[in-house]
């Protein structure tokens, strides 16, 4: 006879020995005995709780030769075949595998004849969730009135998927998750009756772990057998790789206390032997919601963000390719979080910080006031202030534009000035100077650059430039590639052809009446270099230069 | 390949060995642990034990490949281990993380009970994305990390080198627990890669915003190498963050140490935080097929803004 897993070796052969889901029990024993056997059955619950074992309790105690009873014999001839699956008036279907509506036509075929040698035939669908709704659909009329022989037993771990005109036809039990005592109960009989020998404490670590259901108890204690012939506390934790409560109680201790440094050689240690992470926060977890349900003090002041930043970390172990990084980075973020409330030096700083600030401040609002700034031809860029109200040259200008930029299209929005911003986003603002500024757009946004030039569009949009910067500036809107050709102060030599075709080749529209301050500040070389450009482009593509009529602002 | 010859995975090992010993294996296994850890190595020794045990008409059926699982592979399955010949049957479902939920559903009633002289050995190095229902029928094995030390001499033995060669140690310490990335590092110019990206990622808090940007141009867009990159970014900065609060911590990339520690003076502590979860983010959205270039680029600037220069 070939080695059965516990689970299946140790599936409760009676209701006696069914643990736990007492009321299930106690329910259906009373209905077969007084005979009040409805004729469809859904066993709902987590895995591992007992449908399957229940549902094939029930069928052995409908088709018993001496039942129906709460008692089956456990030897009779249906009994024996329910037992071993040979029995051809219990027919056990696999839902997730025969899911579609044939599957459920083949049923609704079977289901005329009439059972061999026993009172009933039993139809168990197990993951019956798995069905499509055609397959449900088709199986309606028959749920609700099968000839009087068939019994339906339906086991899922997923009721909520079940069509509600199913449910509605079906007698529905739902299995709870085991506790733990019912759990270690089970385990004691087991390991009794395998000859194992195991201490209390391993069982309730096993029972702990098994999340509530009886397979996964199983399955532990199997593992632990196999490992050890000896099985104690320590056994259950080297196989289930769980660190020892030892080590979660010191680490909630060091994460609530700010020692991170501790709290890091800890996860160190535990990563290098080996152990389970996920389990490991999960332990931590729970042993800080004690804490906090015991309304200990220091638990109160930070357990609550402690749980909220490791359930964060937890649920990304679970998919990160390394759950040690986000294990450590959760520990970080907790331990200095609140660091600052342990270590005051940090507020004394931070108000010190403050204090040079603003002494900073006052002299430079007086330096303002004076109007030394104005005066200072060109002050070196590490001493300047970061914004000057005023900008003295033309560079600083162009800089406090480009900083400003975003806020000035915000602030066109806030105007309702929907239509300039609209326009104005698609340029870049390349020069400034005392009383224009210069917006470069793509050719291929020549509406945009018309549209903005028309005074109505214009106006405004000026206005609003002029509040930010506190000096009226005019919109010069110009192509990028003409930009381009006069060069930017910091770009490097102009692009030899422009992607585009330029069809005319504009000069730059200089202001006659500025220009002294000239917007573009271009130096010989990069003049002639725009000029030879122009004398290339002429060549390959043939074309005029004539000038824009000057225009008065 | 038998169990002897497995690494470092003592728990699994001695449960399976002694199973085979006693004829008390049981129908199926769950081996679940990260890549190059030897789950699938195990499987294959345990499956060649089985063989032998069962005769000349033993079967072995490996599910591998990287595309889905799918509902029809499960059903050919069931087929076959109904029809299966009386000899020991194994079946290694590579991967198990690849079957859909309805394949998943499909295998549950045949991995409970199936016939006996079947076995059973799903591996995954994604155990949650596994239904509960299929992780409860089996018997669950975690593959832990190896020690540092095994690996160091199993490279010793396995590339026939000097123990005093300088290249083990560090090879053993990136491999991070697995003996499938330790040989990696020793074979492949995994080593030169991560070199070359790591210069980058030295560069990045110094350079200015636009080589920033003219990097995220020429970074490789392709997909598996991202994912690498990103993985290799996220170990940086975990190191940049570790050591950044505890100097003397272990170190996923000890031979920078030096330059780790100049650089993790250049963030704070809340702007790591933030860099890693961007990468992390960023890893779950090009999996999700984001553009790779936008988030890259998003983060090798974010790395440069945080850096306090």
């Amino acid at each position: 006879m070939a080695y059965i897993s516990l689970y299946r070796k140790w599936r409760p052969q009676s209701f006696g020995d069914v643990e736990g889901q007492d009321s299930i029990v106690k329910t259906l024993k009373n209905s077969l005995d007084s005979g009040r056997i409805s004729h469809a059955y859904l066993f709902a619950g987590p895995r591992g709780t007992g449908k399957t074992t229940v549902a094939r309790l029930l069928a052995k105690g409908l088709n018993c030769h001496s039942g129906p009873t709460s008692t089956p014999c456990g030897t009779c001839e249906e009994c024996e075949g329910i037992t071993f699956g040979t029995s051809l008036n219990v027919v056990e279907i696999d839902g997730a595998s025969n899911r579609g509506i044939d599957d459920v036509r083949e049923l609704r075929g079977q289901v005329q004849y009439t059972p061999i040698n026993a009172k009933y035939k039993v139809y168990i669908i197990d993951e019956v969730h798995m069905l499509t709704t055609e397959a449900f659909n088709a199986l309606l009329k028959t749920l609700e009135e099968p000839p009087p022989h068939v019994i339906f037993i339906f086991a899922t771990t997923d009721p909520h998927r079940l069509p509600p005109t199913i449910l509605s036809r079906v007698q529905r039990y739902d299995f709870q998750r085991f506790s733990q005592d019912a759990m270690i109960r089970r385990l004691e009989t087991v390991v009794k009756g395998e000859g194992f020998s195991a201490e209390k404490k391993a069982l309730q670590l096993m029972a702990e772990h098994a999340e509530g259901g009886m397979r996964d108890a199983l399955s532990i204690l199997e593992k632990c057998a196999a490992f050890s012939s000896e099985i104690t506390a320590v056994t259950v934790e080297e196989v289930l790789g769980i660190a020892p409560r030892e080590q979660v109680q010191s680490f909630t201790q060091f994460i609530l206390e700010g020692s991170k440094v501790e709290a890091l050689q800890l996860i160190d240690a535990l990563h290098s032997s080996g152990r389970d992470l996920a389990q490991f926060v999960r332990s931590t977890l729970s042993e800080l919601r004690t804490g906090l349900l015991q309304h200990e003090q220091e638990y109160e002041d930070f357990g609550l963000r402690a749980i909220e930043v490791l359930s964060e970390a937890l649920r990304e172990m679970r998919f990160a390719p390394d759950p040690r990084i986000p294990l450590e980075v959760a520990t970080l973020k907790i331990a200095t979080e609140q660091a600052p409330f342990f270590d005051h030096t940090v507020v004394h700083e931070l108000q010190e910080k403050i204090r040079t600030l603003e002494q900073e401040f006052t002299t430079l609002k007086d330096q303002m006031a004076s109007g030394q700034f104005k005066s200072s031809g060109e002050p070196s860029r590490a001493t300047a202030p970061r914004r000057p109200l005023v900008a003295s040259t033309d560079a600083e200008r162009t800089a406090q534009i480009l900083e400003l930029w975003p806020d000035y299209l915000r602030g066109l929005r806030q105007e309702k000035l929907m239509q300039c911003e609209a326009f104005l986003k698609e340029g870049t603002p390349v020069e400034a100077s005392s009383n224009a500024l210069v917006v470069a757009f793509p050719r291929d946004r020549g509406f945009h650059k018309a549209s903005i030039e028309q005074d109505n569009h214009r106006e405004p949009a000026e206005r609003v430039l002029a509040k930010l910067v506190g000096t009226t500036l005019h919109l010069k809107c110009v192509f990028q590639d003409e930009v381009e050709s006069f060069g930017e102060q910091s770009a490097p030599a102009p692009k030899p052809v422009p992607k585009r075709k330029p069809r005319k080749v504009q000069k730059e529209p200089t202001d006659s009446a500025n220009s002294s301050e000239e917007p573009t500040t271009a130096d010989d070389g990069q003049t002639s270099d725009s000029q030879k450009f122009i004398e290339v482009s002429l060549e390959t593509f043939g074309g005029k230069i004539f000038t824009k009529p000057k225009k008065n602002d | 390949m038998t169990l002897d010859d497995i690494v470092g995975q003592v728990v699994p090992v001695t449960i399976l060995k002694r199973g085979l010993a006693t004829g008390t294996l049981g129908h199926a296994y769950l081996f679940s642990g990260e890549e190059g850890m030897g789950k699938e190595t195990t499987a294959r020794a345990v499956a060649n034990e089985l063989q032998r045990q069962g005769g000349s008409r033993s079967e072995l059926h490996v599910l591998s490949g990287d595309g889905s699982i799918g509902v029809e592979e499960i059903r050919d399955l069931r087929q076959k281990v109904a029809y299966a010949s009386t000899a020991n049957t194994v079946w290694i479902i590579r991967d198990a993380e690849r079957m859909t939920i309805p394949a998943s559903n499909a295998l549950l009633k045949t991995l409970e009970e199936p016939r006996p002289g079947t076995y059973f050995f799903l591996t995954t190095s994604q155990v949650h994305s596994l239904l509960p229902t299929i992780i409860s029928r089996c018997q669950h094995l975690p593959f832990r990390t190896i020690d540092e030390d095994q690996i160091c001499s199993w490279l010793i033995e396995r590339a026939g080198v000097e123990p005093s060669d300088l290249k083990v140690r560090t090879v053993a310490r990136l491999a991070q627990g697995s003996l499938g990335k330790a040989w990696e590092y020793w074979q492949g110019s995994l080593l030169e890669y991560r070199a070359e990206v790591i210069r980058k990622l030295i560069k990045v808090p110094t350079a200015s915003y636009p080589e920033v940007l003219g990097l995220s141009q020429t970074w490789s867009e392709d997909r598996a190498q991202i994912t690498q990159d990103l993985q290799l970014f996220l170990e940086w900065h975990r190191d940049l963050l570790t050591l950044k609060n505890q100097t003397d911590a272990s170190l996923y990339n000890p031979d920078y140490r030096r330059e780790l520690q100049e650089i993790s003076a250049f963030y704070s502590n809340h702007s790591l935080f933030q860099i890693i979860q961007e990468i992390t983010e960023l890893g779950v959205a090009i999996q999700g097929n984001a553009r790779i270039r936008f988030g890259l680029g998003y983060v090798l600037l974010l790395m440069k803004k945080g850096a306090l220069t």
